[in-house]
Order: structure tokens, then C-alpha cells, then sequence
């Protein structure tokens, strides 16, 4: 109890935990971390238990103490706030996988523009409201901005896949085909699927412009340049799926 | 014909004529041998022409865009949505192609068609050679 005491007392809470402690810091991977000091954490757990045997008289809380505890419910509620916040952030990051990061480079920039406060300027015992709020919505944009680019990405991979699996003959397996008949039924059949690819390509087309359009259109060179990139692979995926169908086809035969 | 099995499984049909009228009848399929191989030959290319109907994704994606650009760049060169009144119009036009920079194909061969890379794909022509072998 003394040993207690004697910590409680020896923390300056007033300078060193509330004021100048920002509410956010990055860690090394360039994710979200709380700032929020874990041993004062701990402090104000264990205060709780303190404070009922205070209430006997058999100890009396030194001042810093029983500031800090007046402050307990507003620390509790923005330490939970800025989690939120972490966590919002943190799974965007999580979101983006290899050259998605590259892509969204931008969007990313106008994120920590709006966390920054909370790295730099904001400390525990800032009103952080608007700041919470202002995060968390710009967080829930990207990620509905990054969900909406993943979504019509796998469209445009599920299509390359319907490609690749397509078999472009129509060959019955143990019939006689005379040659002229053979070959007047596999021409109709190749043209029926030269339609059925200009569809595939059309919805491929369409997903793609509109993920640019919404998303990186007006951004700058270098996301351009990220963007020719993510469209010279998948124009790789598109021919492999390509050659794909035409080898499958063979095959076939 | 083959497939990708071991197993040889006929798939046209071949009539065998023996000329009536020689002396020395000669057997005469139909139809023949050349043909069939000329017929194949003419399948395995319209297959993979088939891949022709799909154009280069770049290409048509710079089509694209450089209409919906050119609509936006004249709109704000005429002033709708602009920021830059007391601009030069050089410098508008300057800050807009800036604005709406893209990078130019970096190579000759992102050009060439699919049809063209599959024709010439390895495996396609492995195939290809098996077949009509």
C-alpha cells in the first residue's frame, strides 16, 4: 500500500501522461498504435481497488491521484475512441495487399493528413471529438473506396478465369463427323464464342474504367504510372487466360 | 485425332474407294489424307482467332479515358468548375495537361495483339505441330 502510494506519488500526471502524450503513434510497419502510457493504465485499474479501501479511511489518495481519478470515465471513453480509430486505419492497411498499397498511395497521404493531429498535436487531454470523428469517417470512405476497387478487381479475375476455362470446339466425344459438316458445325460454334469473349472483354472493360474513374482519374503522375502497371499485368492475366482457351481447345480435339 | 490422352479416338469419318475401272485399282480415300490435314490446319487457325475478337486492354483503356479527359479538359479550359480565372490560357492549358498527365506506352509491344502472341505462343504451337504431325 505504501509502495502504491508512493508511485502514485511520484508520477507527475499533469505534465508527463495527459498533456504531452499524443494520442496516436505509428510503429515500424507504418501501423496505428495507441499512445496511451500502459503503465498508467494499469494504474488506473488498480486505483479502482485502492479507492474502496479508501473509503474506510485507512488510506488517503495523494492529489495528482485523485485528479486522475476524477478523469477516469473521459480517459476510459477517448481511449476507446482512438482505438476505434486504430483499428479503422489498421485494417485498411491490412486491406491492402502488394501493389494495392502503391495504388492507393494518395488516398493514403489524405488519411494521415487527417491522423496527423493525433500523432503530433492532440494529447489525452484534448477535446478529441470532431478529431474521432473526422478519422473514422475518413477511414470508413477509404475503405469502402478500397473494398468497392477490390470488388470489381475480382469481377475482372473471375472473368479472366471464365476465359481460361472456356473450351472454344464443340467436339462430341466417340461421333464420326464427316469433314465438311465437322467443319461447318465448329465455324458456328466459333463464332458463338468469339460473341460470348466480346462480352467477357466488355464487362473486363467496363469494371476497370470505372475503378479509374472513381478512384484514381485526377490523381497524381505516379499513380498513373501504378495504374499502367496494375493494367500491364492484368493484360499479362488476360492474354495467359487467352492462350489458355486456345490451348485447352486443342486439347480438346 | 488425340486430345491430350494417349488414346487415339477417330473423329472423322473416311470412305475408301476402289476404282472400278483400272486394270489396277488404286484406293482412294475420301476424303483424303491432305485434305483433312489441309481442313485441320485451316480449324486450329480460326481457334485461335477467335482470340481476335478481344483487343489490348491498354489501348482500349487509353481510348477511354482520352474521351472522358478531353471532356473534362474543356470544361475546365471554359471555365465550369475552374480555379483558374486570372490565368494565361497557356497556363491553363499548361495546369490541365499537367493535371490530367499520363504515361505514354512504353513499349511497341504492348500493341501487338493477343491473337498475335497466342499464334506464336510456344505451347500453342507444340500443339499445334502434334496435331497436325
Amino acid at each position: 500500500m505504501i509502495k502504491q502510494e508512493n508511485r502514485a506519488n511520484n508520477r507527475n500526471f499533469d505534465t508527463k501522461d495527459e498533456r504531452t502524450v499524443a494520442l496516436l503513434k505509428k510503429d515500424k510497419s507504418e501501423l496505428l498504435e495507441s499512445n496511451f502510457d500502459t503503465d498508467l493504465l494499469k494504474l488506473l485499474f488498480e486505483v479502482q481497488y485502492w479507492a474502496k479501501i479508501q473509503t474506510f479511511g485507512l488510506i488517503t489518495f495523494p492529489l495528482p491521484l485523485t485528479r486522475l481519478l476524477t478523469k477516469k470515465d473521459q480517459l476510459r471513453v477517448l481511449r476507446e475512441n482512438v482505438m476505434l480509430i486504430v483499428r479503422d486505419f489498421n485494417g485498411i492497411m491490412h486491406l491492402l495487399q502488394g501493389k494495392e498499397k502503391a495504388l492507393f498511395q494518395d488516398h493514403l497521404s489524405g488519411l494521415d493528413k487527417f491522423i496527423a493531429p493525433g500523432i503530433t498535436r492532440l494529447n489525452w487531454e484534448s477535446n478529441a471529438d470532431s478529431f474521432v470523428m473526422q478519422c473514422r469517417n475518413n477511414c470508413l470512405e477509404n475503405y469502402k473506396k478500397i473494398n468497392d476497387f477490390q470488388t470489381r478487381h475480382t469481377k475482372v479475375m473471375d472473368q479472366f478465369e471464365i476465359i481460361s476455362s472456356t473450351i472454344l470446339t464443340k467436339i462430341k466425344k466417340g461421333t464420326l463427323y464427316e469433314l465438311s459438316r465437322f467443319m461447318t458445325q465448329q465455324e458456328t460454334e466459333l463464332k458463338e464464342k468469339q460473341e460470348t469473349f466480346k462480352g467477357f472483354f466488355e464487362v473486363i472493360r467496363v469494371q476497370l474504367f470505372t475503378i479509374y474513374q472513381e478512384l484514381f482519374l485526377t490523381c497524381k503522375s505516379k499513380i498513373q504510372s501504378e495504374w499502367l502497371e496494375f493494367l500491364k499485368d492484368l493484360d499479362k492475366s488476360l492474354q495467359k487466360s487467352l492462350k489458355n482457351a486456345v490451348k485447352n481447345s486443342l486439347l480438346d480435339f | 485425332m488425340h486430345g491430350d490422352s494417349q488414346e487415339i479416338v477417330p473423329i472423322f469419318r473416311v470412305y475408301t474407294i476402289l476404282e472400278k475401272d483400272k486394270t489396277d485399282p488404286k484406293v482412294v480415300n475420301q476424303p483424303s489424307h491432305d485434305m483433312i490435314k489441309k481442313e485441320i490446319g485451316k480449324f486450329i487457325k480460326q481457334i485461335i482467332n477467335v482470340t481476335s475478337v478481344v483487343p489490348k486492354l491498354e489501348g482500349v483503356f487509353r481510348k477511354d479515358r482520352e474521351e472522358v479527359v478531353e471532356k473534362l479538359k474543356e470544361a475546365e479550359l471554359t471555365g465550369q468548375g475552374s480555379q483558374s480565372n486570372n490565368m494565361s490560357e497557356e497556363d491553363k492549358i499548361a495546369m490541365i495537361n499537367k493535371k490530367y498527365f499520363f504515361p505514354p506506352p512504353s513499349s511497341s509491344k504492348s500493341e501487338i495483339p493477343y491473337v498475335e502472341m497466342v499464334s506464336k505462343n510456344s505451347e500453342v504451337n507444340n500443339i499445334t505441330t502434334y496435331i497436325t504431325e
